[in-house]
C-alpha cells in the first residue's frame, strides 16, 4: 500500500470506529490503533471542554460529550491548531438542541471570546482621537465615514439575557434553568471583543446592533444612519447615531478610522 | 544551512499553571520550551507572556503540527506562521516529531506512526528539507513513542531516523521516555536504539512519565519512572552537551515538584559525567 493510501485509511479508521483496519493487521496492531483512536477522541473532547466550559455546565457533561463526539464526526478538525477543533461547534449545537436556542448562543459567545483572546493587538482609539480626526468633517465626510473595528470583534443576534446566564454559570454547579434563563423581550445583538488581554461581551439593542454589524462589515456611517431612520423617526435616529458612536468608542470597539 | 550550537542546561515546558511564576522571572531553569502552535497567533496575552518569559530565559520552540511524515507534503501556511514566530522569539531551536498528523483533509492532532520504508524515508527527508528552507535553519526531530509497528517496515526506527539526519542535516531531540515506551511496546533493546543514532546530533533531551500496561502509553501525566531515569543516565554518558527538560502535559503539579524532578536530572547528569571521567 502506498503511503498516501495508508494514511488515508489510517485517518478514516481514527475518525470512524466502524472503518475496517487494513486486512493484514493482527490483534496487536489493532490494539495499537485503538489507543490512537482513543487519543484522538479524548484530546479533541478535552479541547472542546476547555473552549466551552460554560456550555458544558449548562447542558451537562454527558450531553456535552455526546454533542462533542457528534461534532468530531460531522466536522473533523482540519486546522493545525488544536484550539480550532471548536470551530463550528455552536452551529452543531444549534442542530442538536433546536428547542434550546440559548445553548448555541452561549457556545457562540465562548467561541468568539476564544478567537478574540488571540486576535491581533491594536492601540486604543479614544474619543479624543476620534474628535481630533473628525474635527472639521463636512456632511459628505460624515456620510462616508468608515471605521476600523477592534480585531476579533464578533456580532450575533441573540434572544436571551446572556449576561445573567453567563454570570450564573461562573459557578461549577449551575442554578436551575428557570432561575437564570430569561428570554429578552426583543432580539438584541451580542458583541464580543477583547478589552486589554481579556475577552468580554455586551448586549446592545437591535437598532445599535444592526448599525454596528453594518459598519463592522465595512459599511459607511451614512448607511448605518439610514438603517436607523428605517426603524425610528429622524430625531431619535440622530440621537441614536451619536450615542452609539460614543458607546463604541467608550467600549473600545473602534480601532481607528478606515476612510472618510 | 547553519549549524546548531550545543547548549547545556536544564529546563521545563511553559504550562498554564506556572505562567505567573515564569512571567515574574526567577524560576531556576536554564531554558524554557513552549509548544509552538500555542503562540502562532495574531496577538493577545499568549504572545505577550512569551515575550516576557523570553526576557528571562532562552526559549526552545517545540511543535506538534509540522507533520513531516504527511504524504501530502508540508503545510506552507503553517510554515509561514512558524517562521514569523521564530523571527519574533529568536529561539534556541525549533523541534517537532518524526510522525504524521494530518492528511490533506483532516488533522488528527496526534503524533501518528510512520511505516519505516524507503518511500516514507524519501518523503520525510523532502518535508524536513522544505521546513528547514522555510525556517532558514536546521530543525530538531524528536523520536516518537508508538503503539504499533507496520508489517511493511523495511528498517527499524533508529536506522530511519539516522538516515533522515544524514540526508537532511537536521538534529535530534532525544526523548528518553519515548525510547523506553516503544522498546517495551515493540520488544527492542533501548540501548540498541541509542547505539544506532548519531548521538553527536542530539541537542535536546526530553524526560516524561508514562502509563504502564500491556501497551505502555506516553501520557506525560506523572513523574519519570526509575527505568527511564536509568536509561537517561546511560544516555548522558554517551551524549555531548545537551539541553535536558521534564515534559509534563497533564496532571501538572506545582512548579516546585517539577523543579525537584529537574534536580534529579541534574544529579544523574553529574553522575554520568563522573562515570565518563573515570
Amino acid at each position: 500500500m502506498k503511503l498516501a493510501e495508508m494514511q488515508g485509511a489510517f485517518m478514516a479508521a481514527l475518525l470512524d470506529e466502524e472503518a475496517p483496519p487494513p486486512a493484514q493487521w493482527n490483534d496487536r496492531e489493532q490494539a495499537g490503533l485503538a489507543i490512537y483512536r482513543n487519543n484522538y477522541r479524548s484530546s479533541l473532547l478535552d479541547a472542546l471542554t476547555e473552549t466551552y466550559p460554560r456550555t458544558l455546565r449548562w447542558v451537562g457533561q454527558e450531553p456535552f460529550h455526546a454533542a462533542g463526539a457528534h461534532h468530531l464526526i460531522s466536522c473533523p478538525p482540519n486546522g493545525w491548531s488544536l484550539d480550532d477543533a471548536g470551530r463550528g461547534f455552536a452551529e452543531t449545537l444549534a442542530g442538536l438542541f433546536p428547542g434550546d436556542p440559548e445553548v448555541a448562543e452561549l457556545a457562540w459567545i465562548e467561541w468568539a471570546m476564544a478567537c478574540a483572546f488571540t486576535a491581533a493587538d491594536c492601540a486604543p482609539f479614544t474619543a479624543q482621537d476620534f474628535a481630533v480626526t473628525t474635527t472639521g468633517f463636512n456632511d459628505g465626510q460624515w456620510n462616508d465615514l468608515r471605521l476600523r473595528m477592534a480585531p476579533g470583534l464578533a456580532l450575533r443576534e441573540v434572544a436571551h439575557d446572556l449576561p445573567s446566564l453567563w454570570n450564573a454559570l461562573a459557578a461549577y454547579e449551575p442554578p436551575p434553568a428557570q432561575a437564570v434563563l430569561r428570554p429578552l423581550p426583543a432580539p438584541h445583538y451580542c458583541a464580543v471583543w477583547r478589552e486589554g488581554w481579556r475577552s468580554t461581551f455586551i448586549l446592545v439593542d437591535a437598532d445599535e446592533g444592526l448599525a454596528l454589524h453594518h459598519m463592522a462589515a465595512g459599511g459607511s456611517y451614512g448607511e448605518a444612519c439610514t438603517l436607523l431612520l428605517e426603524r425610528m423617526d429622524e430625531t431619535a435616529a440622530l440621537a441614536k447615531a451619536g450615542a452609539m458612536l460614543g458607546n463604541w468608542l467608550r467600549l473600545g470597539l473602534i480601532a481607528g478610522i478606515a476612510a472618510a | 544551512m547553519n549549524d546548531i550550537a550545543s547548549f547545556s542546561g536544564f529546563g521545563l515546558g511553559l504550562r498554564r499553571p506556572h505562567f505567573a511564576e515564569f512571567e515574574a522571572g526567577g524560576v531556576p531553569v536554564d531554558f524554557v520550551e513552549v509548544i509552538s502552535e500555542n503562540y502562532m497567533v495574531d496577538g493577545g496575552r499568549p504572545l505577550a507572556l512569551l515575550e516576557a518569559v523570553r526576557r528571562y530565559h532562552p526559549v526552545a520552540l517545540h511543535g506538534v503540527s509540522l507533520s513531516p511524515g504527511s504524504a501530502h507534503g508540508v503545510d506552507h501556511t503553517y510554515l509561514r506562521r512558524l517562521a514569523a514566530l521564530v523571527e519574533r522569539i529568536d529561539p534556541l531551536w525549533v523541534s517537532d516529531h518524526l510522525c504524521w498528523t494530518r492528511t490533506s483533509a483532516h488533522n488528527s492532532h496526534d503524533l501518528l506512526p510512520l511505516p519505516y520504508t524507503q518511500e516514507a524515508l524519501a518523503l520525510v527527508c523532502t518535508n524536513v528539507c522544505a521546513a528547514q528552507d522555510a525556517l532558514r535553519r536546521p530543525i530538531l526531530l524528536e523520536n516518537p513513542s508508538s503503539y504499533l509497528v507496520f508489517p511493511e517496515n523495511e528498517m527499524n526506527e533508529w536506522e530511519f531516523l539516522a538516515e533522515v539526519v544524514r540526508r537532511t542535516g537536521c538534529y535530534l531531540l532525544l526523548d528518553i521516555n519515548n525510547i523506553y515506551v516503544s522498546a517495551c511496546n515493540h520488544g527492542f533493546a533501548a540501548q540498541d536504539y541509542l547505539t544506532g543514532l548519531p548521538l553527536e546530533r542530539v541537542r535536546q533531551v526530553h524526560l516524561a512519565g508514562h502509563q504502564p500496561g500491556e501497551i505502555i502509553i506516553d501520557t506525560h501525566d506523572r513523574a519519570v519512572c526509575d527505568a527511564v531515569w536509568a536509561l537517561y543516565q546511560s544516555a548522558m554518558t554517551q551524549l555531548g552537551p545537551v539541553a535536558v527538560m521534564i515534559e509534563r502535559d497533564d496532571a501538572i503539579p506545582p512548579l516546585d515538584s517539577l523543579l525537584g524532578e529537574l534536580d534529579i536530572a541534574r544529579q544523574l547528569a553529574a553522575a554520568a559525567a563522573t562515570q565518563v571521567a573515570a
